[in-house]
């Protein structure tokens, strides 16, 4: 199932790794105890499968095991898809981690040979550090680090790799979905790691000690393993789980049911708001008439027909019929 | 000639102008409860997204606690991941030549600057720096990193000031042809030469030179 890959691929993995693809549609996703196969249902999300109260957690008794990759790939969707579809979630998230890292970490020596220590900031600020991600030089050490913080936040961890050149050292992100693995085997079955134990793309030696990193790629044949040499697995551990947890996981369900609520308050509220009253005066029509998409006649007794202002017999009655427009429309 | 239009009120009847309740504030108010618990929950309350939702002072200084305490974890987090990418770095370099190569633990002992402090009332917060300062609980290195700065070049920055104020100082003793002493003109340099500052030399002396 998994294999090694000679240092060659994976170093040219990593340069294509700018927009690394991995076939999400391979992983086995397993559906959620309570029938049905979306942890959220909306009709806005073309989700039509209805679950009363989504639960992602599907074996709650074995904490080590607590999400497979399926369950994990869609919370990471929709967090994904929420930090850059809801500002509430952008913003929250953008602005803690820009507080983080967006400024700052700059480099400084603590040893006592200063005139080396001198050399080595030099070094550091001016090549290692200012070529430090193989994306190029938009991402600097601070945005590297941005990155990295706002992963964590969505994706609840990201593979960093270690991209070695003549002088240094450079990184590459991979995001949380290309670790993982492609059935819900809990060993490899061959290669140089056949016989470890496999959980959500983590390889553990016999200690139960992560030693390797399961990289999906376009097709199973593509898939890499890298070693903990090679490459580091970037979470902040919250529960007895080798991967990290998205940080929005406890509340996808709610910022998702907000937004959908938000997004059919907005259109209310837009067509509550595209409800002129036309009237016709001595001079013609109001000039907000002008037979444009949000002019519309009020229906009833002269349904069809421009109104005169004079033919109502009371304001009450106008109202009372501009309302009954108001609710043929929602 | 002007239009007027009258509308004849029947028993009761008033006139009042069409008002949409849907959304109603209910409604909006359980959304922002709904927000307010989400952002709490991914670690960014909602009052500094909406600074108008912030409540009493308390709760403010509650949540500015709570939000550097996330801001220094995930420091802690990422700073290991720092660490060990300069070190890495430094050990490629020293192999390839790059660096003079050193045996000691020198090789290794590298930290960061942070950036500037989360603080919400940044005058509370100085005083407690200046406190901090003359106590002795807090290190130069320690208020100008929370400030975003490297005490480093500070200090590198305050050399070169100093110099080059002494270097004014002796251009105004030689442009008066004597009639300033050189203390008297580095008190004017230090107060960048507003005549109405208090000079710095008084605040130590009495009575200064020129007054005798």
């Amino acid at each position: 199932m998994v294999k090694r890959k000679s240092r060659k691929a994976v170093s040219k993995a990593i340069k294509t790794s700018s927009n690394p693809k991995a076939d999400i549609s391979s992983p086995v996703i397993t559906t959620s105890p309570l029938g049905g196969g979306a942890p959220y249902s909306s009709n806005n999300r073309r989700m039509t499968t209805l679950n009363i109260v989504p639960r992602f957690v599907n074996n709650a008794s074995d904490p080590y095991r607590f999400l497979n990759f399926g369950e994990r790939l869609r919370i990471n969707q929709f967090a994904l898809d929420l930090f850059r579809s809801s500002p509430l979630v952008n913003s929250a998230i953008t602005r803690k981690n820009e507080w983080v890292c967006a400024t700052g970490w700059h480099p400084i020596f603590c040893g006592q040979n200063a005139e080396w220590g001198k050399l080595a900031i030099d070094y550091l600020v001016n090549e290692a550090l200012a070529t430090c991600n193989v994306a190029g030089p938009n991402y600097t050490w601070n945005r590297t680090l941005l990155t990295i913080a706002n992963q964590i936040d969505l994706a609840g961890d990201n593979l960093v790799v270690y991209a070695p050149y003549d002088s240094g050292m450079r990184v590459a992100v991979y995001p949380s979905t290309l670790v993982g693995q492609r059935t819900l085997d809990k060993t490899i079955q061959d290669g140089r790691y056949a016989g470890s134990q496999i959980d959500n793309g983590v390889i553990f030696n016999r200690g139960n000690f992560p030693i390797a990193y399961n990289i999906l790629q376009d097709t199973p044949e593509e898939d890499f393993i890298l070693t903990l040499r090679e490459a580091a697995l970037i979470f902040e551990p919250t529960e007895l789980c080798p991967r990290g947890v998205s940080l929005l996981a406890s509340s996808l369900i709610h910022l998702l049911d907000r937004q959908d609520i938000q997004y059919y308050f907005n259109r209310h509220v837009k067509n509550a708001s595209k409800m002129p009253i036309v009237v016709n005066t001595e001079q013609g029509t109001g000039q907000d008439y002008v037979g444009g998409p949000g002019a519309i006649e009020i229906p009833g007794e002269n349904d069809g027909q421009l109104i005169d202002a004079s033919s109502f017999t009371s304001f009450n009655l106008m109202v009372r019929m501009a309302q009954a427009n108001l609710s043929d429309l929602r | 000639m002007e239009d007027y239009t009258f509308f004849k009120a029947g028993s009761g009847e008033k006139i009042e102008v069409p008002t949409s309740l849907n959304p109603s504030t209910n409604e909006v108010e359980w959304l922002k409860l709904i927000g307010e618990e989400c952002c709490s929950a991914m670690g960014w309350p909602i009052g500094l997204l909406h600074p108008s939702m912030l409540k009493g002072s308390v709760q403010v200084r509650m949540m500015e606690a709570q939000v550097k305490e996330q801001i220094r974890v995930r420091q802690k987090t990422l700073r290991n991941f720092a660490k060990a990418f300069v070190a890495m770095n430094i050990s490629r370099a020293m192999d390839a030549g790059r660096l003079p190569r050193i045996t000691n633990s020198d090789w290794r002992a590298f930290d960061f600057t942070m950036p500037a402090e989360f603080v919400i009332d940044s005058y509370y917060s100085d005083q407690m720096k200046q406190t901090g300062l003359r106590t002795g609980t807090r290190t130069i290195q320690d208020v100008i990193s929370s400030e975003g700065g490297n005490w480093e070049d500070v200090f590198a920055q305050r050399d070169i000031e100093n110099k080059r104020k002494l270097d004014l100082a002796a251009g105004l003793v030689a442009y008066s042809s004597g009639s300033l002493t050189f203390e008297r003109a580095l008190d004017l340099v230090a107060s960048y030469g507003n005549q109405n500052a208090a000079p710095l030399q008084s605040q130590f002396n009495d009575t200064p030179e020129e007054t005798k």
